[in-house]
């Protein structure tokens, strides 16, 4: 096998394999059809289970997620039974300390291994890299930074009609026209918690309505920013004023919605300022200001795309997918930059646009899908998932036209691939009425989220995240109960149950099969994981209600949101796609088999700490 | 049954408890309560003193800032006779001692000295407690404060400037840690700070805004600024003066209560809401909204007493502050000057009580609730003229941590992740 001065990783999210093929054979993915020819083009198995913290965690330390950590966006404690994001861990020393985000994947990922040989590296995106190591090299932090409200982006919707109210996931300011056509209005910052309310950031918004655009004048930069109508706006830096820290910087754009009758406008979460961001969101600390610097100024939290906007309706398809562009632009920005800084040395870069848009997008490849509505123009956007592809291609064929050199190595895959989200499955609801999850009253059997009234002492087994179940295991949760010996009697029974566990629309269970994870886990982290994990048949995805411990009445519920495409089914449907610009022995191949491969690529000996065998041979 | 009190001004608690290299007094957190406290108006630490030593807030004290008006007759301003300590009258016992940091006059301005006699005012205290000389040792350090002022790039993270100002609370931390050490089962000790510090880098010249919009008219044009007291205020034609530095206190004109009053009582409250309205919009001269915080006295304090103002005022978001000055009619009402310290309204206490059950992060404290808080410690009565309340009232011991409160964090992070 060669050596290679250079290796360029270009993670596509959520690409699925079916669907390029399709594309390729139709010739209307001229890079990826090039791959096939000059290298090879094919599939990868994705981890159990097929989501993209933990997908991208294998693939980063080589490892299963019993050697990282990561097994699902959401975990729980033992001690409290709380659902909480899985891959970060807020550490507060005192009341007089600002709190510390701590990353919870463990493991290393193997551009640390690079840094140590001295090879150099720039890590665009990669999830759960935030907050990350020191390596040679530059990271930009990916699925993990919060937005300055701590969540992983909280929008604010603003309108002038009176009856606007909030739904889940979203601010709602009203907004009172006063003289002269003047509104004076405030973007939302981060919670006082002391005072129980938030810090605000006030703006005044001129309306010119003759022109289609408002002014809006604040202390922050700009100090006049326009607003056109139906264009995202330049981004607004502003500063919050916090008692401990002095003040917190941010940034947010915003989108004038409408002008008439009423006035609404949309603003984006508050986004660490590059600049000064509260915790490092980048590798060497002072990478992020240099990159604005160079690109301009980007999206710095984890999850950049609209989708609660989108999916609350505050948002149209088309105002949804004019930000998805800004982002797919930034990011290409991005590794443009990092293409040229040097000629050698390891690139990844994550475009995760094209997860978001499948997602959202997906119901309109499918005029049946229940979320869509009987009146609804579902030809206008039946397009939009297949655009996606081209726009991958058009990256890929940009990237394999620069780095063509015969010692450069280019890589690219996605962490799973995609299907149609049309049945939600209630895994705590069938596990209440099978007798395995008890409520201390008859009245709150419709358990609410975070396992309200839940009757531990009598629990055998929950769900949290989206298909993992844990067994309320003695000594290990806070009041388990099930022992060692019970435990195979308990998930047999919730195996059997979920096989035969009948959707009244179609007459067959949802669930394709019941993994025991110590057949797909191994490492220091396996305790901590779930003991089942439910792989569902595709169409069929455990319900948000289920991943934050709640039990609605239904088990099996349809899917009426736009969030209408996903990929949390059994990780045997949901392969990646796996190219390369060389012939790599892709047969079987799986995602924690690309940092051997890429280290052997360098001439590095992958060393036994690594799971995963090289694809060269 | 011993108290000691550490009152430091200016204190940026981060710093103490936060600190990598330090970890005396953070150390200390696990058993003892703490928190921050509740804004206390006026921003005026030496105000807040009397507030402190009295367990009552500047409206039942009726002294609203270190210059003040005597009297309702318009004329009188001028510094009023101290309140009393009622510190030492209730806690003093056996005997109390103060102990004043820095005590000589020649430490100002040079960080050396004040870090020394902090550290020494510190050992005094250790000695006092070691020897039993009583019952009370207050410690009151100003030298923190000034080491602050010397380098007030620190608040801008100049790591020079920091390493100067961190020698100051690595002194304190030492102290402190060595106090607690010593401490005796049935001791207390009590570090308290009522502000913190912010950098402010303009002031917004009140009474000069008041003389721009037509509230306030002085007998003659003064030629250099000057202060309230002596700028010929035309009494007959003024509606609002103002007082107060950083913050500021606006009083009506009012007939029948003001002494020269001129605005019906009957208009007052319009005026009011009038003056508060234009402070809340005003803009900078470069249209910037300055974010004016409007509070309304009997908001703020537990009772009205002396001659209570009927705005306060502050402007603590923008850098700047309130100043009371009155200069030439041309004069800028938005002035910038060099970044500087003041005062800030992130007090902060720390509370170490061994054997009690006060313990952990204690929410919404007020500066006058420590005086009775301590009082009940010692089991003695709190003095009269109290406006605080123990903060050992309603505690049952039972601490644990809320549920409620972590659901909502858990939520709140998890909101955006769009597979919800």
């Amino acid at each position: 096998m060669s050596r290679f001065k250079r290796v360029i990783v270009l993670g596509f999210d959520g690409l699925e394999p079916d669907i390029i093929e399709r594309m390729v054979t139709r010739g209307e993915l001229p890079a990826f059809a090039r791959l096939a020819e000059q290298g090879v083009l094919g599939r990868v198995a994705t981890t159990f289970p097929a989501q993209t913290p933990v997908a991208w965690s294998s693939f980063a330390t080589g490892l299963n997620p019993g050697g990282h950590g990561i097994f699902d966006f959401i975990a729980r404690d033992p001690k409290t039974y709380l659902p909480d994001l899985s891959f970060t861990r807020y550490e507060q020393k005192n009341a007089f300390t600002p709190p510390r985000v701590v990353n919870r994947r463990q493991g290393r990922p193997f551009w640390e291994t690079l840094s140590e040989r001295g090879l150099h590296s720039a890590i665009l995106r990669c999830p759960c890299s935030y907050p990350s190591e020191r390596i040679s090299g530059h990271l930009l932090y990916g699925m993990g930074v919060p937005d300055l409200r701590g969540s992983l982006g909280t929008a604010t919707f603003y309108s002038s009609a009176p009856e606007t109210e909030a739904t889940e996931g979203e601010h709602v300011v009203r907004l009172e026209i006063g003289p002269g056509e003047l509104i004076r209005s405030h973007v939302i910052g981060p919670i006082n918690a002391k005072k129980k309310e938030d810090f605000r950031f006030e703006f005044d918004l001129q309306l010119d309505r003759a022109n289609d655009r408002a002014l809006l004048r604040s202390a922050g930069a700009p100090k006049e920013l326009e607003l056109k109508l139906g264009e995202w706006s330049d981004w607004l830096k502003l500063k919050f004023k916090l008692p401990m820290l002095q003040s917190v910087r941010g940034m947010t754009r915003f989108l004038l919605l409408r002008l008439d009758p009423v006035v609404e406008l949309f603003a984006s979460p508050v986004n660490f300022d590059p600049q000064a961001p509260p915790f490092p969101i980048g590798n060497p600390p002072e990478y992020p200001r240099e990159l604005e610097s160079r690109i301009g100024t980007y999206y710095t939290t984890g999850m950049v795309e609209e989708n609660d906007g989108l999916n609350h309706g505050r948002l149209d398809e088309d105002e949804y997918l004019a930000q998805c562009e800004l982002v797919w632009s930034e990011r290409e920005a991005m590794l443009e930059l990092e293409l040229d800084r040097r000629d050698d040395g390891f690139v990844y870069c994550l475009f995760d646009t094209s997860d978001r848009v499948q997602h959202m997008f997906w119901r309109f490849t499918e005029p049946d899908h229940p979320a869509n509505g009987a009146a609804e123009d579902l030809g206008r956007h039946a397009g939009v998932l297949e655009d996606v592809y081209r726009r991958c291609d058009a990256i890929l064929g940009r990237v394999l036209a620069r780095c063509s050199g015969p010692d450069e190595l280019v890589i690219t895959l996605s962490d799973h691939g995609f299907t149609t989200f049309r049945r939600s499955l209630n895994l705590n609801s069938f596990l209440r009425d099978a007798g395995l999850l008890v409520y201390r009253s008859e009245d709150a059997r419709n358990g609410a989220d975070f396992f309200a009234n839940v009757d531990w002492e009598r629990t055998k087994a929950y769900a949290v995240g989206f298909g993992a179940i844990y067994l309320n295991r003695a000594g290990r949760e806070s009041k388990g109960s099930v022992t060692g010996a019970e435990a195979e009697a308990v998930m047999a029974r919730i195996e059997e149950g979920l096989l035969g566990l009948a959707d009244p629309a179609t007459g067959r269970s949802g669930v394709r099969r019941v993994v025991r994870t110590d057949a797909v886990y191994a490492g220091p982290c396996q305790a901590e994981g779930p003991d089942l994990l439910v792989c569902c048949e595709d169409g069929y995805r455990a319900s948000s209600r289920t991943a934050l411990g709640g039990a609605p009445a239904a088990v099996y519920e349809d899917n009426l949101e736009k969030w209408s495409g996903d990929h949390i089914v059994d990780p045997e449907l949901v392969p990646g796609f796996l190219g390369c610009n060389r012939p790599l022995a892709i047969e079987n191949a799986r995602l924690i088999d690309l940092a051997p491969t890429i280290l052997e690529a360098f001439g590095l000996e992958p060393g036994a700490k690594l799971e995963g065998r090289s694809l060269w041979s | 049954m011993r108290t000691v009190v550490i009152e430091v001004m200016g204190l940026v608690p981060e710093l103490l408890f936060g600190n990598e290299t330090l970890g005396g007094a953070a150390a200390l957190l696990e058993r003892a309560a703490y928190g921050l406290l509740d804004e206390q108006l006026p921003l005026d630490p030496w105000l807040h003193r009397a507030v402190f030593r009295n367990g009552a807030d500047a409206g039942t004290l009726g002294r609203y800032g270190l210059v003040d008006r005597l009297d309702r007759s318009t004329t009188v301003i001028g510094i009023p006779e101290a309140p009393p300590n009622r510190l030492a009258e209730a806690l003093g016992g056996r005997g109390a001692r103060t102990i004043e940091s820095p005590d000589a006059d020649d430490a100002r301005g040079d960080p050396v000295i004040l870090v020394a006699e902090l550290a020494a005012a510190l050992e005094e205290t250790k000695d006092f407690l070691i020897e039993d000389r009583g019952d009370l040792v207050h410690l009151r350090d100003q030298g923190l404060a000034q080491l602050q002022a010397l380098h007030p790039a620190f608040m801008d993270d100049d790591d020079d400037a920091l390493a100067a100002v961190l020698e100051g609370y690595a002194a304190l931390d030492a102290g402190i840690a060595t106090l607690a050490r010593i401490m005796r089962e049935d001791d207390r000790l009590l570090l308290v700070s009522s502000t913190g510090v912010q950098l402010s880098q303009g002031v917004f010249r009140l009474n000069d805004w008041l003389r721009r919009e037509g509230y306030l008219v002085l007998k003659s044009e003064p030629a250099v600024d000057t202060k309230l007291e002596g700028a010929g205020v035309d009494w007959s034609a003024s509606r609002a003066v103002a007082l107060g530095w950083p913050d500021g206190r606006i009083y009506l004109n009012v007939a029948g209560r003001d002494g020269q009053g001129i605005v019906p009582a009957a208009e007052a409250a319009a005026l009011r809401a009038e003056i508060a309205g234009k402070l809340e919009r005003l803009v900078d001269d470069e249209g910037t909204p300055i974010q004016g915080q409007v509070t309304r006295p009997e908001e703020a304090f537990d009772d009205l007493a002396g001659v209570a103002p009927d705005l306060l005022v502050a402007v603590e978001e923008h850098s700047i502050v309130v100043d009371d000055g009155i200069g030439p009619a041309d004069g800028a009402i938005f002035r910038t000057h060099d970044p500087c310290l003041s005062a800030s309204a992130s007090g902060s206490f720390l509370l170490l009580a061994p054997g009690s059950i006060l313990e952990g992060e204690i929410p919404a404290a007020r500066l006058q609730d420590l005086l009775p808080t301590l009082c009940d410690l010692a089991g003695v009565a709190a003095p009269a003229g109290v406006s605080g309340r123990s903060l050992l009232d309603g505690l049952t011991g039972e601490g644990g941590r809320d549920r409620s409160a972590d659901e909502e964090a858990a939520q709140r992070r998890l909101r955006g992740l769009g597979y919800l």
